[in-house]
C-alpha cells in the first residue's frame, strides 16, 4: 500500500539536528507514493556507508547509504549504468553532495537524488520533476541489425 | 488496442541473474488443439510492434503490413521502422510463416536489404493476433489486424479518431531522455486533419491539459498507399506514417526528422453516442495504464463505478510501482472521488477523473472517449508517466464457467533487476469452470537474462482465480512458466467482460502488464 508519510519518518526526523532539518526537507503531505516535488529539495552531505549498483530492495537501481551529521539515509540514484557511462565511481567512504528530496516508500521514506557531486564532478540523475533519466548507450557507427536498409 | 509502453526507465550494468523466481522446471508444452491452419492467415494485415534495442537501451518500433496467401507465404509487405536515434527505415519484406492448431506459428521475413525478421504469433482469430521478436535483434511484441483494402482511399479517414501514442524523446543535447505519452482526438475530413485537442505529459514538463489543435494533413503514399494501406500525416508539430486498418482503425508510427522522438499508438474512430456532458457518462470501467514513475517502471489496473453525475465509486485499484505492488479498495479511504467531461470541449471524447486515497495519495486521469464507455486514458498524477486503455465492463457477475475457453495474452514491461525490456506473448486454456487450473505455452525476450535473451515455445501452468465476481476485489492469475525461462508470474485479474482480462504482475521482480483475450476460431 503506498504510504505518504509515516510515523517512522517523523520519528527519525525529530533526531535530526536542526541545521539537518533546514536542509532535509519532509516529505509532502498530500504526496503520492513516490511523488517528487522540486520546491521540497534539500541537500545532503555525507560519508557513504554502502553502494549497491543493484539493489535487491524495491524500489531497485543504483542506492546507497549516506551517513549524514543528522543521521543515516537511504538514498536512491536511479540509474547505475548513467553513472558509469559518466566514469562516476561511487565507493564506501566516499563523501558526496547530493540534492534531492524525500519521498513516501513503503512504511518509510527515501531520498531520491537529482543530482550527485563527488568533489568537482556532478551528474544529474533526475529532471526537476523527479523522473529518474533515461540511459541509452552510443550506437556503433556499423549498424548491422536487422532492422532492415533503405529500398 | 496497444501495447504499454515501458522500456527501460532505469537500467543497470549487471546482468540479469534470474526473472520471476521458482518457476517450474519442466512443463511439457499442451500438444497443439483446435482448429487453425495456415489458411487461417489469409489477406493483408497491419502490424505494429514496439520496444527497445537491447544493445543500446534505445526505444524501438515497427509498423507495416504483409500479404499472407493462406498457404504459408508471405507474398509481399512493407514496414517502417525506427530505432532511436537512427534514420528511419523503410523496407520491402516477403517470407514464411507457419500455423498450429492451436494457433500458435512463426513469421519468418526476409527485408530489402537482405536481413531477416523473425515473429513468433499467437492467432486470436483469422482476422487478428499477437507478435513477438524472436530473432533476439530487437525486443518488442505487439499485434496484428486484418486490413480492409477497399478501405485504402483517403476519403475513408474521416471522422473524429481518438489516438493513444506514447515513445521516447531524446530532448535537446544536455536535456533528459524522457518517456512522453500524447493523447487525443483529431477530426479528419477525407484530406485534412480540421482540428482535435491533446494532452502531453512527459518527465520534463508534466501533463499539458487539453490543447486545441492547429490544422494538418495526411495523404496516402503513392507507392504503397493503395497495395498496404500506407499513408503519412502531420498534426500536433509532429510527422507520422500510418498503416490503414480500416476506415475506422489507424496504426501511427512517428517518423521524426531529427531523429529525437519515436512514438507509436492507434487511431480508432469515435462511434456511439459520445457523453457530451457529465451526467451522460455513466457505467462500470476497467483500465489499465503503463509507463513510469520517479523510482523507476510503472503500472496500474483499477475498475470504477460511475454511479451517478460526476460521482465514482466502487473503486479496486491495483499498482506495481518499481516493484513494490499496492491495492487500494474503497471504504471510507477515499475520498474526492470525481469525474467530469470536458465541457469546453465537448465532443471531443475528453473527461477526467481523480480519487484520493487517505495513505495513497490523489490518483488523476485524463480520457478520451471512442465509444459511449471506451477509450485511452492518461494517468496525470503528479509522479507518474504512463497511459493505457479504459474499457466498459459488461457482463458481470464474472464466474470460471464464463470464462471457460481459450485465450492469447500479449505481456510487456520492465525486468527491476537488468531494468531491460521483457516481452511476452502466450495462450492458455481453462478447460471448464470446474477448475481453476490453466495450461499453455509462451513465448519471450528477456533482454539481458543469463541464459539468453530468447525463450520461444516454454510450457505453462497456473490458475485463474475468480474471488470477486465484478472485480471489486481482487481476482488473480498465476502463471508458473517451464524452464529455461523458469518463472512464476503472480498477477491481479480484472475482468472486463466474458473475453478480456487486463492483467498486471505483482511481482517485485518486474512490471509487467497486459492483455489477455479470448481465442475464437
Amino acid at each position: 500500500m503506498p504510504i505518504r508519510k509515516t510515523f517512522l519518518f517523523i520519528a527519525v526526523a525529530a533526531l535530526f539536528s536542526a541545521a539537518a532539518l533546514a536542509q532535509e526537507k519532509s516529505p509532502l503531505a498530500s504526496a503520492r507514493f513516490g511523488a517528487y516535488d522540486v520546491k521540497q529539495e534539500g541537500t545532503l552531505v555525507g560519508t557513504v556507508i554502502d553502494y549497491k549498483p543493484s539493489s535487491t530492495t524495491p524500489p531497485l537501481g543504483a542506492r546507497l547509504t549516506l551517513q549524514t551529521p543528522a543521521g543515516v539515509v537511504d538514498v536512491h540514484l536511479g540509474d547505475a549504468r548513467l553513472l558509469t557511462a559518466n566514469h562516476f565511481n561511487i565507493q564506501s567512504g566516499d563523501t558526496l553532495r547530493i540534492i534531492g528530496a524525500y519521498t513516501p516508500v513503503g512504511s518509510s521514506s527515501l531520498f531520491l537524488a537529482r543530482i550527485v557531486q563527488k568533489g568537482t564532478q556532478a551528474l544529474t540523475l533526475r529532471t526537476q520533476r523527479g523522473f529518474p533519466v533515461r540511459y541509452i548507450a552510443p550506437k556503433n557507427s556499423a549498424e548491422t541489425k536487422s532492422q532492415g536498409g533503405v529500398l | 488496442m496497444k501495447r504499454l509502453l515501458w522500456l527501460s526507465t532505469l537500467a543497470f550494468s549487471v546482468a540479469l541473474a534470474a526473472c520471476n523466481s521458482g518457476g517450474g522446471s519442466s512443463i511439457t508444452v499442451p500438444p497443439p488443439t483446435g482448429g487453425f491452419t495456415l489458411g487461417s492467415l489469409n489477406g493483408t494485415y497491419a502490424f505494429s510492434m514496439s520496444g527497445m534495442d537491447p544493445s543500446t537501451g534505445a526505444y524501438f518500433v515497427r509498423t507495416g503490413s504483409f500479404v499472407a496467401d493462406g498457404a504459408g507465404n508471405i507474398s509481399s509487405g512493407l514496414e517502417d521502422a525506427v530505432d532511436l536515434g537512427s534514420a528511419v527505415n523503410e523496407v520491402t519484406l516477403s517470407g514464411k510463416y507457419t500455423v498450429l492448431a492451436n494457433g500458435r506459428g512463426t513469421i519468418v521475413l526476409t527485408d530489402s536489404s537482405g536481413d531477416t525478421l523473425d515473429w513468433t504469433m499467437d492467432l486470436q482469430s483469422s482476422s487478428q493476433g499477437l507478435l513477438v521478436e524472436t530473432d533476439g535483434n530487437f525486443a518488442s511484441s505487439g499485434s496484428f489486424n486484418l486490413q480492409n483494402v477497399n478501405d485504402f482511399l483517403l476519403t475513408s479517414i474521416a471522422g473524429n479518431y481518438v489516438f493513444d501514442f506514447s515513445g521516447i524523446n531524446l530532448g535537446p543535447s544536455g536535456a533528459a531522455v524522457t518517456n512522453i505519452s500524447i493523447i487525443g482526438d483529431i477530426a479528419a475530413n477525407g484530406g485534412s486533419i480540421t482540428g482535435g485537442v491533446i494532452d502531453t505529459n512527459d518527465f520534463n514538463n508534466g501533463p499539458s491539459g487539453a490543447t486545441i489543435l492547429t490544422p494538418g494533413s495526411y495523404q496516402l503514399d503513392p507507392t504503397y498507399g493503395t497495395t498496404y494501406g500506407r499513408g503519412t500525416a502531420t498534426f500536433a508539430g509532429r510527422t507520422f506514417a500510418f498503416y490503414i486498418v480500416d476506415a475506422t482503425h489507424l496504426k501511427f508510427i512517428e517518423e521524426d526528422a531529427t531523429g529525437t522522438e519515436g512514438a507509436s499508438g492507434d487511431a480508432l474512430v469515435q462511434t456511439g453516442a459520445i457523453p457530451a456532458t457529465t451526467a451522460a457518462f455513466t457505467g462500470n470501467f476497467v483500465y489499465l495504464v503503463g509507463g513510469a514513475s520517479t523510482l523507476g517502471a510503472d503500472a496500474s489496473v483499477a475498475r470504477f463505478t460511475v454511479s451517478g453525475p460526476g460521482t465514482i465509486g466502487s473503486i479496486s485499484y491495483d499498482e506495481n510501482n518499481a516493484g513494490t505492488p499496492a491495492h487500494i479498495s474503497q471504504g471510507s479511504n477515499i475520498s474526492n472521488a470525481t469525474c467530469a467531461i470536458d465541457a469546453a470541449n465537448a465532443g471531443s471524447g475528453r473527461g477526467t477523473f481523480t480519487f484520493t486515497d487517505s495513505t495513497g495519495g490523489t490518483f488523476s486521469y485524463v480520457f478520451y472517449l471512442y465509444s459511449p464507455n471506451s477509450g485511452v486514458i492518461q494517468d496525470v498524477s503528479t509522479n507518474i508517466v504512463a497511459d493505457g486503455t479504459l474499457l466498459g465492463q459488461s457482463g458481470s457477475p464474472f464466474t470460471l464457467a464464463g470464462l471457460a475457453g481459450n485465450y492469447v495474452y500479449n505481456w510487456n514491461g520492465v525486468n527491476n533487476s537488468s531494468l531491460n525490456e521483457e516481452d511476452f506473448i502466450g495462450q492458455f486454456t481453462l478447460a471448464s469452470g470446474s477448475s481453476n487450473n490453466i495450461s499453455g505455452v509462451l513465448d519471450g525476450t528477456v533482454v539481458g537474462a543469463s541464459a539468453g535473451n530468447l525463450y520461444p515455445n516454454i510450457g505453462t501452468q497456473g490458475t485463474l482465480t475468480i474471488n470477486s465476481t465484478d472485480s471489486t476485489t481482487n481476482n488473480t492469475l498465476t502463471i508458473v512458466a517451464g524452464s529455461p525461462l523458469s518463472a512464476t508470474y503472480n498477477s491481479v485479474a480484472y475482468v472486463v467482460d466474458a473475453s478480456t482480462v487486463l492483467v498486471l504482475d505483482t511481482d517485485k521482480s518486474s512490471v509487467l502488464a497486459g492483455v489477455v483475450t479470448r481465442q475464437s476460431q
